[in-house]
């Protein structure tokens, strides 16, 4: 039955490779299927009692059922109940002998529990991290508690232990609510289970033993050196999600600190468990020591001081040490102790039972089941290594005709890993899963694609035989440009972007075209003229503000939808709106009003809504809103202002730099009446492809094609604002930028009013006899100007920031006698 | 020679002969041997057949079954032994105190 379960093990790690799912899924598939099957093990066998076999049981085959692909919810279920029957055992323990420690080793089993359910769930598997180290560190903490006992550990230093021990269980409780604090909560209490072990552990002592003995104490020393720089880097930089940061963050805690607990113990638990005789060796510091330099190297070089090469080795490294550790723990099993010189032939044959134990079939088994389970620990090893920047999941084992199977993870803004390398030849296989909060997809630059993906959503990318480098993006417009790209890269080669040849871009998808690699793709459009005539049909936006009505509740239903628009003479884009226009509808009210606005999401890209009014943290104000959907927003306006209102959604520079974008007026409480209010939203324009999206790559660039207020170059040129001589206009302007300031400016005209920042900086009047020229409005601001034009006649209006002005961003007022 | 070599050559055995021998039973994760930890409840000899009753520190320990082996093979050494049988036992629970001063001092005790 253990060399069955264990045979089963290695099978599951040796599917691991072909079929896995994502980098992260084999982070829990380590701790929970392989080293959660371990410790159920192990209580099953201080139990022995045949129902506590249920745990392990479950665990491998729940893990094997994931390995291969099958239905997702029922190997994750057969996880979940793993921890449940490892907890039942705890519970039994503790029927037999109660203690502290055994009721502590069930809290970890309980952490089991939580990551296991989290995961069934489909919640974000960074979530899982704190409780899957409530699992295996509250495990081990908890036995050295146990063996605290054969010191002179005073109850007191004892109370210390299982307080920090609480204290790390409270982060991981915390982190489900704020992941970044409840991290640092349990970096923390990992600082302080490091301190109590350096100082209280029998490691410490054990040390100064010889032979087997010592071997572990130094393994157990040398791990909590690395849950030191676990806890550090936890205190210190909190939730980190997919890059160097967290790749040390996981590792010095579950490869330095648990391996090297594993390493520790499994001279001791492996012959128990398998009641095989067991010689150890001093060879096995080898492997000890490679784990710990390769994983210095990796954290060091790699993740610290970036270096692909150290990060590369490091992880390998890894890998090789605990295939060495394995394969030397084996060679330890399968020496045979022998009797002692004088022993007679009648000892021998009463040993028969002991010696039965060594059948060639059953060590065979246990033999090839070890190997296969080094290979499985090996490519687990490796798949998480992919989660970073050069995945060589395939390295040296894709061989050339095979079909090879690569977890791809999507993710704002990122595709990771960011380069699968394959033998040319190898039939590549990707497991795409949206991890991220909005859609996604991934094209590859061969034509293979897969649909949009919902989040959480995962699907299976057959990518062919892989003969040429490729690239892969997601199409949804902007992700590119924002990062998410990957590419597959043939064997040897390094990962430098050069090895990769660009795809060409053309045609790769509607809108965005390949302009992402360059600042004006030849697919852009062009406006030969912006100052032409608008095309036939076309209608500016009203920028006259009626006064304000009596109601101080602005209730307001928009529509978020993508609309095909003129943009500039000759250049039509599909513009992400809000209600329809670019920019939005004014919002227009008084300090104090409320305001509900209902959004409904008419197109199939999430977008939210940021009210620069509105005051409170982003993920409580800022809701966002996926296809089909629909949120009412309320808030108060306290403070008076011109205000943006802007979607937030990342790439907030695409949506923002796509028409999502508009004002919101709140008027002063002693504001005077005029005869005319103007309200002009200055922004700028981005030609993509003609009839699709503005092109990222621009906005990237601060190059717009044109600045315009009010969505269109020169569009009160065309349709001038009017208004009478004498009158008093009050022009309210915001700058939507994305990236550019304004410097508004009436031609022929000086301002007697002006407000910004919330205070009138000049008024009617001035004692000092002042005036003002321009105002200037800086990208997300706003304000307004008063002024009266006593002359009939033409007055044009625009940024003086002239280079903007020559490209749209000007206008005439026309004023009447 | 060592006293269990001499206690094989004399191929005679009695319960605290078999104390003495189970002093070669380590601990593997203490280092210290299972005797001075006071983990032997009772041993009893009668007619070639050994019976050990013994405790572990915890129940949630694995190593029973390897220790179980060790004591096996530790004591089927002795020709006069013709069966060990080893019977965990629970109760009374184990307790640092039943160490004796030698594993105490090992484990670094002082006082």
């Amino acid at each position: 039955m253990l060399v069955g379960l264990w045979g089963g093990l290695a099978r599951l790690g040796y599917s691991l490779p072909a079929d896995t799912s994502t980098a992260d899924d084999h982070g829990i598939l380590m701790s929970l299927g392989f080293l959660g099957t371990l410790i159920a093990v192990e209580r099953a066998t201080a139990l022995r009692r045949s129902w506590a076999w249920l745990a392990p049981v479950a665990a491998a085959v729940g893990s094997i059922w994931l390995a291969v692909g099958a239905p997702a919810v029922v190997g994750k279920s057969l996880l979940l109940l793993g921890g449940i029957g490892l907890t039942a055992a705890y519970i039994a323990l503790d029927r037999v002998q109660r203690s502290t420690h055994n009721a502590l080793m069930g809290v970890g089993a309980v952490g089991w529990i939580v990551a296991a359910a989290l995961w069934l769930a489909n919640r974000d598997i960074a979530l899982l991290v704190p409780w899957l180290a409530v699992f295996l560190v509250i495990t081990i903490v908890a036995e050295r508690l146990e063996l605290s006992r054969l010191l002179q550990v005073s109850q007191q230093a004892r109370l210390v232990l299982v307080a920090i021990m609480a204290v790390f269980v409270a982060g991981a409780i915390i982190s489900t609510f704020d992941d970044g604090a409840g991290l640092r909560v349990c970096g923390a209490a990992l600082i302080g289970l490091t301190s109590w072990l350096f100082l209280c552990d029998l490691a410490r002592r054990t040390v100064r033993q010889r032979g087997v003995t010592r071997f572990m104490a130094v393994g157990l020393l040398a791990g909590y050196g690395w849950l030191g720089v676990g806890g550090a880097l936890w205190l210190g930089y909190g939730f980190h999600v997919d890059d160097a940061m967290y790749d040390a963050q996981l590792h010095a805690v579950f490869l330095g600190f648990v391996m090297s607990m594993v390493f520790a113990h499994a001279p001791v638990i492996a012959p128990s468990v398998l009641r095989r005789p067991f010689q150890y060796r001093p060879v096995l510091y080898i492997p000890l020591a490679l784990l710990h330099l390769s994983l210095t190297v990796r954290l060091v070089g790699g993740d610290a001081l970036t270096s692909d090469i150290a990060w590369r080795a490091g992880g390998i490294t890894n890998v090789i040490a605990l295939l060495a550790f394995v394969a030397g723990t084996a060679t330890s099993l399968l020496i045979v102790r022998r009797p002692a010189a004088a022993s007679s032939e009648k000892a021998v044959a009463d040993s028969g039972r002991w010696h039965a134990r060594l059948s060639t079939p059953a060590v065979g088994g246990v033999a090839v089941g070890v190997v296969l389970l080094a290979v499985a620990v090996a490519f687990a090893n490796s798949g998480r290594t992919s989660s970073a920047s050069d995945a060589t999941p395939t390295a040296g084992s894709a061989a050339a005709g095979s079909t090879v199977g690569v977890a791809i993870s999507l993710r704002e803004m990122r595709i990771d890993p960011s380069t699968v390398t394959a033998k040319p030849g190898t039939h590549l296989i990707l497991r795409v899963t949206n991890n991220g909060t909005m859609r996604h997809d991934l094209r590859l630059s061969n034509g293979a694609h897969t649909a949009l993906l919902n989040p959480g959503q995962t699907t299976v990318l057959d990518a062919g035989v892989i003969t040429e480098a490729l690239n892969g993006w997601c199409t949804v417009p902007g992700h590119r440009a924002a990062g998410m790209t990957m590419k597959v890269v043939l064997g040897a080669e390094s990962t430098s972007p050069s090895s990769a040849p660009e795809a060409t871009a053309m045609g790769d998808m509607a809108g965005m075209g390949g302009a992402a690699d360059s600042t004006a793709s030849a697919s852009d459009a062009v406006s030969s003229n912006l100052a032409a005539a608008p095309p036939a049909g076309w209608k500016p936006i009203d920028a006259s503000l009626p006064p304000d009505g009596a109601s101080s509740v602005h209730d307001v239903i928009w529509h978020l939808k993508d609309v095909t628009m003129s943009v500039a003479p000759g250049v039509t884009q599909t513009m992400w709106t809000f209600d329809g226009t670019v920019p939005g509808p004014v919002l227009h009210g008084r300090v104090g009003d409320t305001f509900n606005v209902t959004l409904v999401n008419d197109t199939d890209m999430t977008h939210n809504i940021d009210f620069h009014a509105e005051e409170g943290p982003s993920a409580a104000v800022m809701t966002p809103i996926a296809p089909g959907a629909m949120h009412t927003y309320h808030f108060v306006a306290h403070h008076a202002g011109a205000w943006l209102y802007h979607c937030g959604t990342e790439p907030m520079l695409m949506h923002m730099g796509n028409g999502m974008y508009g004002a919101l007026i709140v008027e002063p409480p002693d504001l005077q009446p005029v005869a005319k209010q103007f309200v002009l939203v200055g922004s700028e324009v981005f030609f993509g492809a003609q009839g699709g999206v503005g092109d990222y790559s621009k906005m990237l660039a601060d190059k717009p094609d044109a600045v315009v207020f009010n969505g269109y170059p020169f569009a009160y040129h065309h349709a001038p604002l009017r208004a009478r001589a004498g009158d008093r206009i009050r022009v309210w302007v915001v700058d939507a930028g994305p990236t550019r300031s304004l410097a508004f400016h009436v031609v022929g005209a000086l301002f007697d009013t002006v407000y910004l920042d919330g205070a009138y900086t000049l008024r009617p009047g001035d004692a000092a006899g002042g005036g003002a020229q321009t105002i200037p409005v800086d990208p997300g601001d706003g304000g307004f100007v008063e002024l009266r034009l006593t002359q009939a006649g033409a007055y044009p209006f625009l940024t003086h920031a002239m280079a903007d002005a020559v490209i749209g961003a000007a206008g005439t007022i026309d004023v009447s006698k | 020679m060592t006293l269990v070599d001499a206690l094989q050559w004399l191929g005679t055995l009695d319960a605290d002969a078999v104390l003495e021998a189970l002093h070669e039973v380590i601990d593997p994760e203490l280092g210290v041997n299972i005797v001075d930890l006071g983990l032997i409840y009772h041993v009893a000899v009668d007619d070639g057949v050994v019976a050990i009753r013994m405790t572990l520190t915890t129940p949630g320990c694995p190593l029973g079954g390897y220790i179980e082996d060790e004591i096996n093979g530790c004591l089927r050494r002795f020709p006069s032994v013709r069966a060990v049988t080893v019977d965990l036992v629970w109760q009374p629970p184990w307790q640092p105190a039943v160490m004796t001063d030698a594993a105490k001092q090992q484990l670094g005790w002082r006082g």
